[in-house]
């Protein structure tokens, strides 16, 4: 009623040349390439469990970021990293001639006077000077988040260490609670060439969802 | 000329070069793994003659090392000539005689486990009953009669095949296969309605293989995947897509997370049609190999350390049905107790991280799986012996000088 | 004179066991607690890692982690200054000053940042405080930039491979998460009263509770109560959320797995059920009076803790104490500081075998007691670890390390017995020393007593397998020290030439590297078969060619080689030296080499950080090697009337 084994030349095969295989052959007992035939006991019908997702497993992974929570539509060629640690998500773009970037959304106690300290660090990222508080302005762009006006930066240098040119985008949006910075990092070249898809990321964040981000 | 060649394979230069050589080999086929996976150093270092080295950018192949094989089989010649020459009755000998006698059957046992040894995996879900494990790693073509209510008749034809894309009449059922496409490790995607494309019963209709990009761990299993046209005596039943993707529970379970209700409905409906007024069902299915009892999994347990996500303990509880011998029993096989059953050894492997209900048994048939622990026993005793009959007296004299 | 001086020979080993016995015996006694009754704090069980221990333990693995030491200096000392302590915060007073006084320990500068480009990147440079040439920098120092640290750290966490700077901008990271909790782990933050709010939410609670029922139904609601006790909740939660040790013990559990909860856990459940856990209003007691400075107060709250846990957790409240005790007596340092002081005598005594010989024995028997007294000390602090894990001697690979010391002490002692040299006891107290320090850069990655994986779980196989092949590795690596030192003093000394008895020194210390290689290849068999048998008990195979078996293959081969070429006459006196060093090199690879692979099932111990040290140790072993075929000094050997190079 159950398996035939009819295989030898696993062994054979293996074992070319092999002293002790061939007082061994006729033992053998292994996988190949033999044709089988045999009856055997039906499967029993799908466990329902198993075929059903649903019911299986945990509850789904609670975000860990603080409400208000968002939702976003990714531009295509954006690899979701998924959410965690401090970031409601995260993105790598990969380039021609091995440029990445990598994009995150973090969510922040606060924005307000923290701008220029902010400003500043990135700015040191890519080997930029200091900027004093009244240049900010200057420095600053506009962009739309989810219908709000947020300041966009748009930084490139030289990063300290590699000398790679570098560039960094960050929108913040300041709500009540909580800042949420948007922030996109990598080869100047890929990055400049992401701009447009990275705005368009911006104008897609919705507020507070209905229902959870599916990924 | 042969005393020559005793004098050769009996002296202790060789032994001395071959235990350098064993070390060396098994340093390069250990480092090795970080790149080539623990499957493919096995083979290519330790299961074989010679290790080849691949000259890049040709097909050249030039043999650099001898390999596990050559190695093994010297030593074995050496130790047991060696006997010969060395050996002299007496307790002094004894020994060292054990010693080797345990390594002799140690490198014996470990070819025959080499040759023999099948391991195949067993994945149940509580509640579930098996009665056959699978082979990960071999897939076969299933052509199964369902007609009988109550058992299947199964013409398993190798995976293998179908990378020959060779027609193929299935023995004992009037049926033909045609392989119009086979991707060696496929990656699912949904299908999309494309007009210039034939039509194709069963899942083809919402899901299409193709190739998985990029180069993939050389360690992991491939999953492949075919479309197959199948006649029966010259009229066309029907195009299917068949792979492990829906076979391996796994894999299947992954896919199913994954998709919609409707996706997840047509992956539980078996593959079927219908010939010549008998029922017939195809799946690539991971190569499947029958016991003649039944695994039934009652409980899975996975403890952890309070507090923590450390495991403390994997335990599967399951029961035994054999119709033959009208067993039924229970066994609860957990880390360090495996259970030993038909000439098959169970160890608790691995678990779904997905579903907490879900164990996975490996299931090891090794004829030879006793002969390390006589091994183990020969050489402690050896080594004692020597010990006692040596270096005893050795500190003995040096104290009384 | 002469009769004067020999009585001084005689003396002096009994004089130096004295001195180091009794700074044991002054460690050894148990220590007084000052105004807050801190020790006993330190004392208190908690559960954390899966396992019970004091909170010394909680407070001193976070430090070690965070700022690689077990305590945080207050004063900078220079590191050969070994006579001065300055004052410094042990780890129960620093976890204490965490929990309930963050502001305080805000400032306390304990982060470790070295890489110049992470200063420059987080703009850190000239702030933070320099302590021994490190920059340390407080919570205050990194609080603008802890964001960034954040998204640094995560996308380190998720590179494929890290450079040295996303290493340690992951390590900053996660030390930063850690700090973060443990401030969360006693008490809510910010908040003065924590025993008043307590008593607020338990009086907020019956109203509170009826208006979130009456909120649910849609039913008109007491807005006030339900904020008031909403206020309380949400504090709580950030604490269920953040809190690291569980501290709050639970008699009346229903499994044992929740016998312990974290405050935050315990909070949230009164929540639940409408009453307050005893536990935590002791712990909210301790943790305000320490904040508000009231040592009496402080006391009260921890006697009565205590007398509550006694009858219910008195298995606890004693594994809490012992391991205290455990943490504070630091064993392994002083036999480590012996040890060293053993290798010197035994070092003066073969430098002055010639020059003066009653001088050398008595040099000689001092480090021999030395020996036996570190080994004592270092046999105490095992067995006293192995009583507090319930494990055989070796776990993991920092307690493999304290193990292959103690191994190696007792084939010195044991050499030294027989020959009477002085080399047993150099040998012993040098590799004792070294693996002890090796031991105390491994504990630096935080917990040494964690629980172990599930197929590890076996006393069993951990004492025939993993002891065996220690003790394997122990002897290779005192064979290649003995060898070492054949080369060595060789090379500069003509002692190899002197007879001793009816052999010269080089012959005697060939016999005792023999001897030794011998037992290594026992251990090593032994060992190596017995893991195969395990690996066939819990993996299916006897054999399945993963780096740490193969690693204790090819010590099995290496020490067969060596013993099949001196017997077929391949390799004399030198050459089998040489053979016994370069043994070093395979016991390293084996022991710690293939761990750094990151591959494999025994990949658990992975120690990337040691490469840098594992690569300087093969090539030491390499240029001695060498040594070992350069040309005697012959024109000494025959000054100091010696017989000539030995091979």
């Amino acid at each position: 009623m159950f398996g035939r084994h009819s295989s030898r030349d696993f062994v054979a095969r293996r074992a070319t040349g092999f002293l002790v295989a061939a007082s061994l052959a006729g033992l053998a007992g292994c996988d190949g390439d033999d044709v089988r035939v045999y009856r055997a006991p039906k499967d029993p019908a799908p466990h329902a469990a198993s075929a059903d997702p649903s019911s299986a497993s945990q509850p789904p992974r609670q975000p860990a970021s603080p409400s208000p929570q968002l939702a976003w539509t990714a531009p295509p060629g954006w690899i979701d990293k998924g959410a965690g640690g401090m970031r409601a998500g995260s993105f790598a773009i990969h380039g021609t001639n091995q440029q990445t970037a990598e994009v995150s959304v973090i969510a922040m106690q606060t924005w307000t006077g923290q701008e220029l300290g902010n400003v500043n660090r990135w700015r040191g990222q890519v080997g930029l000077p200091r900027l004093r508080a009244e240049q900010l302005p200057q420095h600053t762009a506009a962009v739309t988040i989810a219908g709000i006006q947020a300041p966009l930066f748009d930084m490139v240098g030289p990063a300290p260490g590699s000398g790679k040119p570098t560039r960094i985008l960050v929108a913040v949006l300041p709500l009540a609670h909580v800042a949420w910075y948007f922030k996109m990092t990598g080869d100047d070249g890929l990055v400049a060439g992401q701009k447009a898809a990275f705005t368009a990321f911006l104008e897609s964040v919705i507020l507070d969802p209905p229902t959870p981000r599916n990924p | 000329m042969i005393r020559t060649l005793f004098s050769f394979f009996s002296s202790l230069k060789l032994t001395f070069v071959l235990l350098c050589a064993a070390a060396v080999l098994v340093f390069a086929g250990t480092l090795a793994q970080v790149h080539l996976g623990l499957y493919s150093t096995q083979n290519q270092f330790f299961r074989s003659l010679v290790v080849w080295w691949h000259v890049p950018g040709t097909g050249w192949r030039i043999p650099v090392f001898p390999g596990g094989y050559t190695i093994g089989v010297l030593m074995l010649i050496n130790l047991a000539v060696a006997h010969f020459r060395y050996y002299r009755a007496g307790h002094r000998k004894l020994g060292v005689a054990l010693i080797h006698a345990g390594i002799v059957l140690l490198l014996l046992g470990q070819f025959l486990a080499d040759l023999l040894q099948v391991e195949t995996r067993l994945r149940l879900t509580e509640g579930q009953a098996k009665s056959y494990s699978e082979n990960n790693r071999i897939a076969e073509l299933a052509v199964m009669d369902t007609t009988d209510p109550a058992t299947n008749r199964v013409v398993a034809l190798p995976a293998s095949w179908l990378a020959r894309r060779q027609n193929m009449a299935v023995p004992e059922f009037p049926l033909t296969l045609r392989v119009l496409e086979h991707v060696e490790n496929a990656q699912p995607v949904l299908a999309v309605a494309e007009s210039n494309t034939v039509p194709v019963q069963g899942i083809g209709r919402q899901l299409r293989f193709k190739p998985q990009p990029g180069a993939t761990s050389p360690d992991a299993p491939t999953i492949p995947a075919a479309l197959l046209e199948v006649t029966g005596d010259g009229v066309l039943l029907g195009r299917w897509w068949v792979s492990t993707w829906l076979t391996d529970e796994r894999l299947a379970s992954m896919l199913g997370r994954e998709a919609g209700a409707e996706l997840r409905q047509a992956l539980a409906r078996p593959q079927d049609f219908t010939h010549a007024g008998r029922r017939y069902e195809l799946a690539l299915r991971p190569r499947r190999h029958y016991k003649p009892f039944a695994v039934e999994l009652i409980d899975f347990r996975h403890d952890k350390y309070p507090g923590t996500d450390i495991p403390k303990n994997f335990s599967s509880r399951v029961r035994i049905r054999h119709p033959g011998t009208e067993e039924n029993r229970e066994v609860l096989i957990y880390m360090n107790h495996p259970l030993r059953y038909a000439g098959e050894t169970y160890y608790q492997a691995d678990f779904d991280p997905q579903d907490p209900r879900v164990t996975v048994l490996q299931v090891v048939r090794n004829p030879g799986w006793l002969t390390p622990y006589v091994a183990c026993v020969l050489v402690s005793l050896g080594m004692a012996l020597q010990f006692l009959t040596r270096l005893v007296p050795f500190v003995g004299t040096w104290r009384r000088a | 004179m002469e009769a004067g001086m020999k009585t001084l020979w005689r003396m002096l080993p009994w004089l130096l066991l004295a001195l180091f016995a009794a700074e044991i015996v002054a460690v050894l006694l148990p220590r007084r607690d000052g105004t807050f009754h801190v020790r006993e704090w330190g004392r208190l069980p908690a559960l954390l890692n899966g396992r019970i221990q004091p909170l010394d333990s909680v407070g001193r693995n976070a430090l070690l982690q965070i700022r690689g030491t077990g305590d945080v200096p207050l004063q900078e000392k220079k590191a050969w200054q070994f006579w001065k302590h300055p004052p410094k915060l042990r780890s129960f007073e620093w976890l204490l000053e965490v929990m309930t006084r963050p502001e305080r320990a805000d400032q306390r500068p304990i982060f470790l940042i070295h890489h110049p480009e992470l200063l420059d990147t987080l703009d850190l440079r000239g702030k933070g405080t320099a302590r021994s040439g490190l920059h340390y920098f407080a919570c205050n120092d990194l609080k603008p930039v802890l964001a960034e640290i954040e998204q640094l750290g995560r996308s380190a966490y998720d590179a494929p491979s890290r450079d040295a700077f996303q290493k340690q901008a992951l390590k900053l990271a996660n030390a930063l998460n850690l700090y973060q909790r443990l401030k969360h782990s006693l008490r809510p933050d910010p908040g003065d009263h924590f025993a008043r709010d307590l008593a607020d939410f338990e009086l907020a609670m019956p109203a509170g509770l009826a208006a979130a029922r009456a909120r649910d139904q849609g039913k008109p609601f007491d807005q006030a109560a339900f904020d008031r006790l909403l206020g309380h909740v949400s504090r709580f939660n950030e604490m269920a959320r953040l809190a690291y040790p569980l501290l709050v013990p639970r008699p009346d559990a229903a499994a044992s797995d929740e016998r312990w909860a974290t405050m935050g856990a315990a909070l949230m459940e009164s929540v639940r059920s409408g009453t307050i856990h005893p536990a935590v209003r002791h712990h909210a007691e301790m943790a305000d009076a320490y904040r508000h400075d009231r040592p009496d107060a402080f006391n009260r709250a921890l006697a009565g803790y205590r007398a509550w846990l006694a009858p219910h957790f008195a298995k606890e409240v004693r594994k809490g104490r012992a391991e205290f005790y455990f943490n504070q007596v630091k064993a392994f340092l002083h036999a480590m500081i012996i040890y060293l002081g053993a290798f010197l005598l035994a070092a003066g005594a073969l430098l002055t075998l010639h020059l003066a010989p009653g001088l050398s024995e008595a040099l000689r028997r001092s480090a021999f007691y030395l020996v036996l007294l570190a080994g004592a000390v270092h046999t105490f602090g095992l067995v006293f670890r192995m009583a507090l894990e319930g494990r055989p001697p070796v776990t993991n690979l920092y307690s493999s390390a304290v193990f292959i010391g103690w191994g190696a002490m007792v084939f010195g002692a044991l050499l030294e017995r027989v020959f009477r040299l002085g080399l047993g006891s150099a040998a012993a107290a040098l590799s004792g020393f070294l693996t002890l320090i090796i031991a105390h850069n491994l504990a630096l990655g935080g917990d040494t007593m964690e629980m172990l994986q599930a197929v590890l779980d076996t006393n069993f196989w951990l004492t025939t397998h993993v002891v065996v092949i220690t003790l394997g590795y122990s002897a290779t690596f005192m064979a290649g020290l003995l060898a070492t030192g054949y080369i060595l003093l060789g090379l500069a000394t003509p002692l190899l030439a002197t007879r001793v008895g009816h052999l010269n020194m080089g012959a005697i210390l060939h016999n005792m590297v023999y001897a030794i290689v011998c037992f290594a290849l026992l251990f090593n068999t032994v060992g190596t078969v017995a893991g195969g048998i395990w690996a066939d008990q819990s993996w299916g195979r006897f054999w399945g060619w993963d780096p740490k078996e193969n690693g204790a293959l090819i010590l099995v081969l290496w020490n067969a080689a060596m013993l099949h070429a001196r017997r077929a006459g391949l390799v004399r006196e030198r050459g089998f030296m040489a053979m016994a060093v370069f043994g070093n090199i395979v016991t390293s690879f084996s022991w710690f080499g293939v761990n750094m692979l990151g591959i494999g099932l025994h990949s658990y111990g992975f120690r990337e950080a040691a490469f840098p040290w594992l690569l300087l140790f093969v090539a030491s072993q390499l240029l001695i090697i060498g040594l070992a075929f350069l040309p005697r000094p012959k024109p000494l050997t025959r000054a100091f009337g010696g017989s000539g190079g030995s091979d």
